[in-house]
């Protein structure tokens, strides 16, 4: 699987967001799928997750958290 | 042309010019101090040399070789020539500095040595250096970033390869992070026959500062990457359409392989992206020789685990899996461990078949990191 025409945009109205937008290909270059014409918002996708999905990922932010607050490795 | 020789018995007070009068830090060694001219050779014995390095000789313009005597063939000891961050001992806090740096200095090369980290950069390189090359060294970092940067000026190409060498850290593990300004700069850098560990973020890393011109000449070929977000990730605008040449790459144990800034910054071919599932990210096109497909790839010690093989690490466990699956154009003779490669060769650092045993192997038992696949 690929990634293709892909564009992230920065999105700061009504909260601070990420757009992205790409089309899933495969390897012939054939689309499978899309992010949608106007592609996804992150937060809306991060808040359509489960509970365990989203707490895998916050256990990897706390440990990179840590490091920014602390100031050290 | 002198030759120098550097122990951790030695003494900086010394002539250094003989292994009984050999000086005993590095970082002297390579200082503007010790008298170390452009094109001197600086043997280094086995042992542990605590200690910060910084190149202050002056280097121009023929090659200085800094060689590490692990096999003994100086000083009659064998041994790894481990240069380390961690000054005072292995259980102490490490030095907050880049173990050994270079800013502006040329045609250096680096052999048989293996560099420690532990928040810097275990190999810095800066400024205007050229034509620096490290061959056959061991990086490591405990740091957050990088076990070897190349910084480059505006403007510059470096002419610099990384070959033969294991880099091991935690995020984007080998960085090449040229200045981007107005104008086409070729920068010059080749990686080749390099095993990349990262557990996040990626293992090779371009990026950029500055934003305009264009950046080019940017060559990895036969290197195996394992783990981290991205195998190969260019994340700036600067790099040109096909800028970053990519073949005979195996990159596993990762979630996406390969990913450009741009769409087709990346030109690949003949490459093994066994990774979870992004292949590649920012393409238009793509390689036609290259497989998505396939187990894993390395194996990690399975034959001494099960009793099938002694083989302690890394080796393959598959046989007569990847020959041929390369191609023979721009790839290195050798591989990592200077077995001759078959034409076509392998992908991957490392031949299950090689031809023979080249010039500097170590002949057996030969442990390998091989593309275990097909």
């Amino acid at each position: 699987m690929n990634l293709s025409n892909v564009v992230i945009s920065r999105v700061t109205q009504p909260i601070p967001d990420w757009n992205i937008k790409a089309d899933i290909t495969d390897d012939a270059g054939n689309v499978l799928s899309t992010f949608g014409v106007d592609g996804t918002s992150v937060n809306d996708w991060w808040n359509s997750q489960s509970e365990e999905f989203q707490l895998e990922y916050v256990g990897i932010f706390m440990s990179v958290m840590a490091v920014q607050i602390a100031g050290t490795d | 042309m002198a030759t120098y020789y550097v122990k951790t018995t030695g003494s900086n007070a010394s002539a250094g010019t003989s292994t009984g009068t050999a000086w005993q830090t590095i970082n002297y060694a390579l200082g503007a101090t010790s008298g170390v001219a452009s094109g001197d050779t600086i043997y280094i014995a086995a042992g542990v040399y605590r200690e910060i390095v910084t190149v202050g000789f002056t280097t121009s313009p023929a090659t200085t070789n800094i060689i590490g005597d692990t096999n003994g063939s100086i000083f009659g000891t064998a041994g790894e020539v481990r240069l380390t961050a961690f000054l005072t001992n292995d259980d102490t806090a490490g030095s907050t500095s880049d173990t050994l740096s270079m800013t502006s200095k040329t045609y250096l090369s680096f052999k048989n040595m293996r560099v420690e980290s532990a928040t810097g950069y275990a190999v810095r390189v800066q400024g205007s250096s050229t034509n620096i090359t490290l061959e056959k060294c061991h990086m490591t970092t405990t740091g957050s970033s990088g076990a070897c940067r190349f910084d480059i000026s505006t403007g510059v190409t470096s002419n610099s390869v990384v070959k033969d060498c294991i880099l091991i850290g935690r995020a984007n593990v080998l960085q090449i992070a040229p200045v981007a300004s107005s104008g086409a700069v070729n920068v010059g850098i080749t990686i080749t026959n390099c095993f990349i560990m990262a557990s996040t973020s990626s293992c090779i890393f371009l990026l950029s500062s500055g934003t305009t011109g264009t950046l080019s000449g940017i060559t990895i070929t036969n290197c195996t990457t394992f783990g981290g977000a991205t195998g190969i990730l260019v994340n700036t605008a600067p790099y040109a359409v096909g800028s970053v040449t990519v073949k005979n790459c195996l990159i596993t144990g990762v979630t996406t392989a390969l990913s450009a800034n741009v769409t087709d910054q990346i030109s690949e071919d003949y490459n093994r992206l066994a990774c979870f599932n992004i292949s590649r990210s920012g393409f238009s096109v793509t390689g036609a020789n290259t497989i998505t497909v396939g187990t894993f790839g390395i194996d990690l010690g399975a034959g001494f685990l099960t009793g099938s093989s002694r083989h302690l690490f890394v080796q393959p466990y598959l046989t007569g899996v990847v020959n041929g699956d390369g191609t023979a154009t721009g790839a290195p003779v050798n591989d990592i461990y200077s077995y001759a490669r078959p034409a076509p060769p392998s992908i991957g650092v490392a031949e299950n078949n090689p031809v023979s045993a080249g010039s500097g192997a170590v002949t057996a038992p030969r442990y390998t990191i091989n593309a275990g696949i097909n």
